[in-house]
């Protein structure tokens, strides 16, 4: 193969060695006002013009390549994913299930007996008549049930029922002490 | 970008992914094929687009538009493809990429395949920054500049990896046809 003039490279050979992709740039604008100079050159120029064949011929050998498409179903999975992550999540407590549920009820009915024991030892240390006794038992069941129900408020429905179970037995135990009583 | 791609990333941004599908769905083929052909495994590539996938989604935000979409959605694909090139390969890489399907006559598809096989197992000796000049540049026709985009390199160093990308593809190939009886 004979070169323009010999084998040595000129300047122009030399840029349109390094701005190889530009020889059969596709109007992207990335040649920019070389390419007119280029393309003159290498149309005398055998070592340039092997350049630019090369180029054209890896780029034939590449396109024989086949063009698999995405397979079916993948932008589906993706979206199917994205819903999944965008609909409401399941809080901790209904994650864990009736176990934990069981566990807040148990948690609140200690509370309640708690709070009955309470107004057993305020009804024994304190003499009060009858009537006056119920007022404060009552009172004082008021703020444990609602200092509870202000605990157990974000614990969602499972939470909830605990919560009326723990009302419930709470209220048991604070009727039963001021019975005995 | 236009207007309809602007609306659609609109959509897409306060949480509409059927959207976000729409505006994906252009680029995903050759999202795919980006990943098939750095990677070389077809369920590999699969869960790299997904994985893309759900992070462009989880990163519209950061989209700013001053590139193309597809453009900033292949170098997520293409980074999340090198991340994963740089963990350790479970099994050597497999033939797979070649397991395509043809819509030609049988004749013909015998000839692609032989000449793919050639191709694309010249291709997978180069290395990934190689690969993926010659995929988006030969393969996919994108602009340099996008390549350059995509991979982040400046776009001097892109052509000079497109120059040898093609002197190297072009000694594998040549060598294979020696070696070919």
């Amino acid at each position: 193969m004979t070169r323009h003039g010999a084998k040595r490279r000129t300047w122009l050979c030399r840029l349109a060695e390094r701005t190889g992709a530009l020889i059969e740039d596709r109007g992207d604008g990335a040649r920019g006002l070389w390419q007119g100079l280029l393309q003159r050159h290498a149309a005398h120029c055998a070592y340039c013009r092997a350049e630019l064949e090369e180029a054209v011929w890896i780029r034939r050998e590449l396109q024989t390549l086949a063009r698999p498409r995405a397979p079916e179903g993948l932008m589906e999975s993706v979206v199917a994913r994205i819903a999944a992550e965008q609909a409401p999540q399941p809080s901790a407590l209904e994650r864990a299930g009736w176990r934990a549920a069981a566990a807040v009820g148990l948690l609140f009915l200690a509370l309640g007996i708690g709070g009955a024991v309470a107004v057993w030892a305020a009804v024994d240390s304190v003499s009060l008549s009858p009537g006056e006794l119920v007022m404060e038992a009552q009172a004082l069941a008021d703020e444990v049930l609602s200092a509870m129900y202000a605990a157990a408020h974000d614990v969602g429905l499972a939470g909830q029922m605990g919560l009326a179970l723990a009302w419930g037995l709470a209220g048991c135990a604070v009727a039963a002490a001021l019975r005995s009583a | 970008m236009g207007t309809g791609e602007a609306e659609l990333l609109q959509a897409a941004r306060q949480g509409d992914h059927e959207a976000f599908a729409r505006l994906v769905r252009p680029s995903l083929d050759t999202a795919y094929r980006l990943a098939l052909r750095l990677l070389g495994d077809a369920a590999e590539a699969e869960d790299a687009v997904q994985d893309a996938l759900y992070s462009a989604w989880r990163g519209l935000a950061r989209f700013r538009g001053g590139a193309k979409f597809s453009t900033w959605l292949y170098r997520i694909v293409w980074r999340q493809c090198v991340d994963r090139l740089r963990r350790p390969q479970p099994a050597a890489l497999t033939e797979q990429a070649a397991d395509v399907s043809f819509d030609n006559d049988p004749a013909t598809r015998v000839e692609t395949l032989e000449a793919e096989s050639r191709v694309e197992r010249a291709l997978r000796q180069l290395p990934a920054a190689y690969r993926t000049v010659l995929t988006l540049f030969y393969i996919e026709d994108l602009p340099i500049k996008d390549v350059a985009r995509i991979t982040g390199l400046p776009l001097g160093t892109v052509k000079t990896h497109l120059h040898r990308a093609r002197k190297e593809l072009r000694k594998l190939l040549e060598e294979s046809e020696v070696m070919q009886p």
